[in-house]
């Protein structure tokens, strides 16, 4: 569904992306997970539209978005849930989740992917009349999601959701995305929370400053003593 | 009475400042020509009132002139100040729109000299629990607080006018829900440039408006918008408000010289004791 074909990206003069190429099918879960730095959040911000490659191309469904600018892509059903949340913190949440449906058209499928969202985070529900900015900073992950649903994605960016978030909410956060992965919902997750992402992805990459270090199925790679040494902490 | 011509010139900045406020949080441009495009709007009805056009039709028709030069100005000015951002982006536009303004001025003070809009009724002035009141001035602040009410119902109530506002509290989170922040520039632009015009009008109901006041209309936009808090809607209209009625009383007893520096230390007075404005930072 995505293929990324040896992308290159920078920021001014620093190379952050060295030729990154991955692959994602449909209904297929895959994590790309890496340390501070890595990398993962511009590989996905590039995806989405808001990062140009300075070399490499990016297909959805065949066809080559690498050059079209953030709105479109969201509009072709990619939709990209950024770790820093990006909320409207002076609309309630209603509102956002209401605005995170701007490119659909119809009141009716509205209305249901709102019921949807508000099923998913019962949360949103109770507070749906709270300012965003208002909020805790795991309701707010949890509205950033929701809004990003409101558009009825094919595809879901999914940016470091663990961010700023005590390990319970965590745990929680990520009992939401399994039931979303059991739906059958195509996610390209990046994570630093490696055992709560591997648990959950089908598949998962490991960027290592700017690169695909190793890739393969995530219960393999949480056997992989490269891993377990790096990320997991076990000697 | 002075309360009242207060309110009534209030009512007028309120719509010169919301415009100016709603392009600079929308576009990051602070437009320095914004009084010139209430000036383009009320000269060309003028002018064409000179020319036998009703002037109902002609006030109509200015309002038009000033959104399609509004128009024209965003789509190509502006164009550049977009590739950068922030800081560099306020100052390309600065610099760029105060050229556009020294522009307007000289051409319409070198080609329209002696032109002037005033407009009049014919029912001079009723009173009412005996306070007369002109009729000119009534009917500019019931057209200037129908503006306003549509646009803050517009901003409140529709989709695209929450688009408008959430754009303001966060571009990035903005472009991810699919909204084109190119074409919704546009729209503000040109309906700022339609206020703007709109208060060139509704000032030569109450006064005549004269080509060189560009710069002054302009300078009371900026100050309305930093006196009700930059990108906030409700605090720069109580703010326009509240300087309409500084404006008409300091006029009154202290001159019309003195009023501009009022004005200036009102503004300052705001950002040392309330730096976000009146209200805040409420979109």
């Amino acid at each position: 569904m995505i293929r990324v074909e040896g992308i290159e990206v920078s920021y001014g003069e620093i190379p952050v992306l060295k030729g990154v190429s991955i692959e994602v099918n449909e209904g297929e879960v895959v994590a790309v997970i890496g340390s501070n730095g890595a990398g993962k959040s511009t590989l996905l911000k590039s995806i989405a539209g808001l990062l140009k490659p300075k070399k490499g191309r990016i297909f959805y469904q065949g066809i080559q978005v690498g050059k079209l600018p953030a709105h479109k892509v969201v509009r072709s059903g990619m939709v990209y849930i950024p770790a820093e949340r990006e909320l409207f913190p002076q609309m309630t949440v209603q509102e956002n989740l209401e605005l995170g449906a701007y490119t659909s058209g119809i009141a009716k499928a509205k209305r249901e992917t709102l019921k949807f969202v508000f099923a998913l985070f019962p949360r949103l529900a109770e507070r749906k009349r709270q300012l965003a900015g208002t909020m805790s900073g795991g309701e707010q992950q949890m509205l950033a999601i929701g809004r990003g649903l409101m558009s009825r994605p094919k595809v879901l960016l999914l940016d470091e959701p663990s961010t700023g978030l005590a390990p319970i909410l965590v745990a929680e956060m990520y009992r939401q995305l399994h039931r979303l992965k059991e739906e059958g919902s195509t996610i390209l997750l990046a994570e630093q929370q490696i055992p709560a992402a591997l648990s959950l992805a089908h598949r998962a990459y490991v960027l290592e400053n700017g690169l695909i270090r190793l890739q393969g199925r995530a219960n393999d790679l949480l056997e992989e003593p490269e891993v377990k040494r790096a990320y997991l902490g076990v000697a | 009475m002075l309360l009242i011509d207060g309110v009534i010139y209030g009512l007028q900045l309120s719509l010169l400042a919301l415009g100016f406020t709603l392009i600079f949080g929308l576009g990051g441009v602070l437009n320095l020509a914004h009084g010139q495009l209430a000036v383009i709007g009320g000269i060309s009805a003028a002018v064409l009132i000179g020319q036998g056009v009703t002037p109902p039709l002609a006030s109509l028709l200015g309002i038009l002139v000033a959104g399609v030069f509004g128009l024209l100005v965003e789509r190509s000015l502006l164009l550049p100040t977009y590739r950068y951002k922030g800081e560099a982006r306020v100052l390309f536009g600065l610099l760029l729109t105060l050229g556009l303004a020294l522009v307007i001025d000289g051409y319409v003070k070198y080609r329209f000299p002696f032109e002037a809009l005033a407009l009049r009724v014919p029912i001079p002035a009723i009173t009412v629990f005996s306070i007369t009141i002109r009729t000119s001035g009534i009917i500019a602040a019931l057209v200037a607080s129908l503006a306003l009410l549509s646009l803050l119902l517009f901003l409140r109530g529709t989709t695209l006018g929450k688009a408008i506002r959430c754009i303001i509290q966060n571009e990035v989170g903005a472009e991810l829900c699919g909204i084109d922040l190119t074409k919704i520039r546009i729209i503000i632009f040109v309906l700022g440039a339609l206020m703007a015009g709109l208060v060139g009008i509704t000032f030569g109901l109450f006064a005549s408006l004269r080509p060189h006041m560009g710069f002054e209309l302009t300078i009371f936009a900026f100050v309305v918008t930093i006196v009700g808090g930059v990108r906030s809607i409700n605090g720069t209209i109580a703010a326009g408000i509240l300087l309409g009625v500084v404006h008409a009383f300091s006029s009154f007893y202290i001159g019309a010289y003195l009023t501009f520096i009022i004005f200036l230390a009102t503004a300052a007075l705001t950002i040392v004791v309330r730096p976000s404005g009146l209200l805040g930072y409420w979109t």
